[in-house]
C-alpha cells in the first residue's frame, strides 16, 4: 500500500539517475541490463517502484501522481511544461539547448537569420517561446530524431536541439549560434503528493539529493 | 456516427443516478448551514467575467448575441455570484449566504464542460467567518468521505508578505517558482538577499503537522500584522483539529495571480485535487459592492472518480421494482390499473411492457431492467408475479 512509484528516464540520464537511487539502498540496475525486457520493477525493500519510461513522459507520470518522484532533464520540463513541483538540480547530465546552422551558412548570430526562416527541432515548444521572445517570427518543422539532418538537406535554415559535448554538430557540419538555457537532471516530485508528505516522501526526496555517489 | 466535440461527454443515466447521489449530500450540507442555492446564467458578457480579474480571458468560450455583444460560457461560479449579490442582492442583510451546483466551461487546449458545487459566504471577514467555510468544506468530506481525503492550508497574505520584500520583476518570478513548488528556482535566482532566500525557502518547506509547521514558522522575525496572522491560522486550526479534520499547513500555497487575500486551501482526496477555495475580498468591490468574500467549489467529476472505487456510489445494479406485463391487448387497461396501484406503494418504480414481449422473452426483458419482478396481468384483473430474483 504505501508504496513510493519514480519514473526513470530512458537515455542519456539513466545510468546515473540509476547510481544515484542504488547509493542510497535502491536498486534498479535490472533496468540497466541489456536482456531487460520490464518496464516496471520493485526494489528488494519492496517500498519502492520504479518505472521505465522515456524522458519525455517522466514529467506525464508524475503530474498526474502515478509516480510522485521523477528524475528528467531540465530541457524537458521546459518543453513538457507540466505541473510538477521542481524539488533539486541533481547537477548531472550537464548540456544545453542550442541554436545551430550549418557551418558554411552565412549566419554568425541569431539575429542575422531571415524572417520566416525555417527552424527544425524536437523541442517545439523551447524553440517557439525563444524566437517569441526574440520577436523573430519562424516556420517551426517538428521532428522526431536526427534534427542534424535538416540544415543538411536544406529543409530549416536552422536547428534547436541539445547539446552535450557538441560533438554531432561537428561531424554533420553544423555550429552552435547562441546557449538558449543549460540543462542538468532534476528531481521533481508530484505536487499534492509533495504538499501532502505522506509515506516519508520528503526523507526519500532529501536522500536522492545528497546521496554520495561513487564517482 | 455524430460524436460530441472534444472535452464535452454525455452523462449516461448510471452518471446521473451517480452525480445526483454526490449533489444530494452536499447540498443537505449546504441548506443545514443556512446556504441558499442560486442558479445563474450559464452566459455572461465578457466584461462580467474580466472584471473579477482572475479569470484568464483565453480560457474562456466565446460567442457573440444577435447584436454582436461578447458573451462567455462562464469559467467558474464565483464571479457570477459576485455580479448578482451586488447587483440583485444588494439589499440583503449581510452575509448572504450562496450555495451552487452547475457546470463550468473552460477552453484550455480543447474546450471543456465539468461541475462544480460549492458555497459562496459574502459579507463577513475574519476568523469565524473562515472557519465557518471550512467547516462546511469538512462537513461535505464528513458526508460524502471520500478516501483519505485532506484540507491543506495556507495563508496568501502571510506568505505573499514576505515576497513583497523582494523588488519586482523577481517578487514575480520568485511567486510564481513558490506557487508552481518549483525550489530550484527560488535556488537559483540571483541578486536576492541571502536571508531573504533562506526565509523563503523555510517557507516553502514550511508544512505538514499545523502545530509543528506554525511553532517553526514563528522563528521568523515578524512584524505584528505577520504575527497576528500567524494567530489567526493558529486559532483556525484548533477549530479543525477540535474537530478531528484532517489538516495539513502549507505556507507556500499561493497562486500566481491575485486573487485569494487571505486564507487559501485546496482539497485532496485519493491522490487527487477535488475541490479549492479560499477567502476574495477585493472581488466584491470589481462588482461595485465592496465586501469581504469566502467560499469553495467541489470538482464533481473528481469526486465521482475518487468515489467509485468505495462502492458507496448507485452502482448497475440498482433497480428493483415491477415489470408489468399485459397479457394481450385486452388486458392494457387491467395492465394500466395495476401500475396504477403499484406505483402509490413507496420507492418502487413501475414499468409496462409496451412490446408485446410475453413469457421468456418479457423475463428476460425485465431482468435487463434490473425489475425485482414480473407482474402478468390478465384480462380479467387477476395477476401472476414472478419473482426474478427467486428464479435467477
Amino acid at each position: 500500500m504505501n508504496i513510493t512509484t519514480i519514473a526513470l528516464p530512458k537515455g542519456a540520464l539513466l545510468k546515473s539517475t540509476i547510481a544515484r537511487l542504488q547509493a542510497i539502498g535502491i536498486d534498479f540496475g535490472e533496468f540497466l541490463e541489456g536482456s531487460n525486457r520490464l518496464l516496471r520493477l520493485e526494489d528488494r525493500s519492496g517500498r519502492y517502484e520504479g518505472l521505465l519510461v522515456r524522458a519525455q513522459d517522466v514529467p506525464v507520470y508524475v503530474a498526474y501522481g502515478q509516480a510522485q518522484v521523477g528524475i528528467v532533464g531540465f530541457d524537458v520540463l521546459k518543453e513538457k511544461q507540466l505541473p510538477v513541483a521542481q524539488v533539486a538540480d541533481l547537477g548531472f547530465g550537464h548540456c544545453r539547448m542550442s541554436v545551430a546552422v550549418k557551418s558554411d551558412s552565412p549566419y554568425r548570430s541569431v539575429q542575422d537569420l531571415p524572417a520566416h526562416c525555417r527552424v527544425a527541432s524536437k523541442f517545439t515548444t523551447c524553440a517557439r517561446s525563444y524566437f517569441e521572445e526574440r520577436e523573430l517570427p519562424v516556420e517551426l518543422i517538428p521532428l522526431y530524431g536526427s534534427v542534424e539532418l535538416a540544415p543538411l538537406t536544406g529543409m530549416a535554415e536552422a536547428i534547436v536541439d541539445l547539446v552535450s559535448t557538441g560533438r554531432t554538430l561537428k561531424d554533420n557540419g553544423l555550429v552552435e549560434l547562441e546557449k538558449i538555457f543549460d540543462s542538468t537532471a532534476r528531481l521533481i516530485a508530484h505536487p499534492l503528493s509533495y504538499r501532502l508528505g505522506r509515506v516519508g516522501l520528503h526523507e526519500l526526496l532529501g536522500q536522492i539529493q545528497t546521496a554520495a555517489v561513487p564517482a | 456516427m455524430y460524436q460530441p466535440p472534444t472535452g464535452v461527454r454525455d452523462l449516461l443515466p448510471l452518471d446521473v443516478s451517480q452525480k445526483l447521489w454526490i449533489e444530494q449530500r452536499l447540498q443537505r450540507v449546504f441548506t443545514r448551514w443556512g446556504y441558499q442555492r442560486i442558479i445563474t446564467p450559464t452566459l455572461e458578457r465578457m466584461e462580467t467575467l474580466q472584471a473579477s480579474g482572475s479569470i484568464d480571458l483565453q480560457a474562456i468560450l466565446q460567442l457573440r448575441d444577435a447584436e454582436g455583444v461578447s458573451l462567455g460560457l462562464r469559467p467558474d461560479p464565483t464571479p457570477s455570484l459576485a455580479r448578482a449579490v451586488a447587483t440583485r442582492l444588494a439589499d440583503a442583510p449581510l452575509p448572504v449566504r450562496l450555495s451552487y451546483q452547475m457546470n463550468v466551461f473552460r477552453s484550455t487546449t480543447q474546450p471543456q464542460e465539468f461541475y462544480q458545487a460549492g458555497v459562496e459566504l459574502i459579507g463577513a471577514g475574519g476568523v469565524l467567518a473562515d472557519g465557518e467555510v471550512l467547516l462546511v468544506l469538512a462537513d461535505c468530506l464528513a458526508e460524502l468521505a471520500p478516501p483519505d481525503w485532506t484540507l491543506i492550508l495556507g495563508a496568501v497574505a502571510f506568505t505573499r508578505s514576505w515576497l513583497a520584500q523582494v523588488a519586482e520583476p523577481a517578487r514575480h518570478r520568485l511567486r510564481r517558482a513558490m506557487a508552481e513548488l518549483d525550489r530550484v528556482a527560488i535556488l537559483a535566482e540571483a541578486g536576492i538577499d541571502e536571508a531573504v532566500r533562506s526565509q523563503l525557502l523555510l517557507l516553502f518547506d514550511l508544512r505538514g503537522e499545523p502545530e509543528i509547521v506554525l511553532s517553526k514558522a514563528s522563528s521568523l522575525p515578524m512584524s505584528d500584522a505577520q504575527r497576528a496572522e500567524l494567530a489567526e491560522l493558529e486559532t483556525l486550526t484548533g477549530w479543525l483539529g477540535g474537530r478531528s479534520v484532517p489538516v495539513v499547513l502549507d505556507l507556500s500555497l499561493v497562486e500566481a495571480f491575485d486573487y485569494y487575500t487571505g486564507l487559501i486551501f485546496e482539497v485532496s482526496a485519493g491522490g487527487r485535487l477535488i475541490g479549492r477555495g479560499g477567502r476574495y475580498d477585493h472581488l466584491l468591490g470589481s462588482y461595485g459592492k465592496p465586501a469581504p468574500g469566502a467560499g469553495f467549489a467541489l470538482n464533481l467529476e473528481a469526486l465521482q472518480q475518487v468515489l467509485l472505487p468505495t462502492g458507496k456510489l448507485p452502482g448497475r445494479t440498482a433497480g428493483g421494482g415491477f415489470l408489468v406485463v399485459p397479457d394481450g391487448p385486452a388486458a392494457w387497461e387491467a395492465a394500466l390499473a395495476e401500475a396504477d396501484k403499484l406505483r402509490r406503494a413507496p420507492g418502487d418504480r413501475v414499468e409496462i411492457e409496451l412490446l408485446g414481449r410475453t413469457g421468456e422473452e418479457a423475463i428476460a426483458y425485465g431482468r435487463a431492467l434490473g425489475a425485482a419482478a414480473v407482474r402478468w396481468v390478465h384480462a380479467d384483473g387477476s395477476t401472476t408475479d414472478c419473482d426474478l430474483a427467486v428464479i435467477q
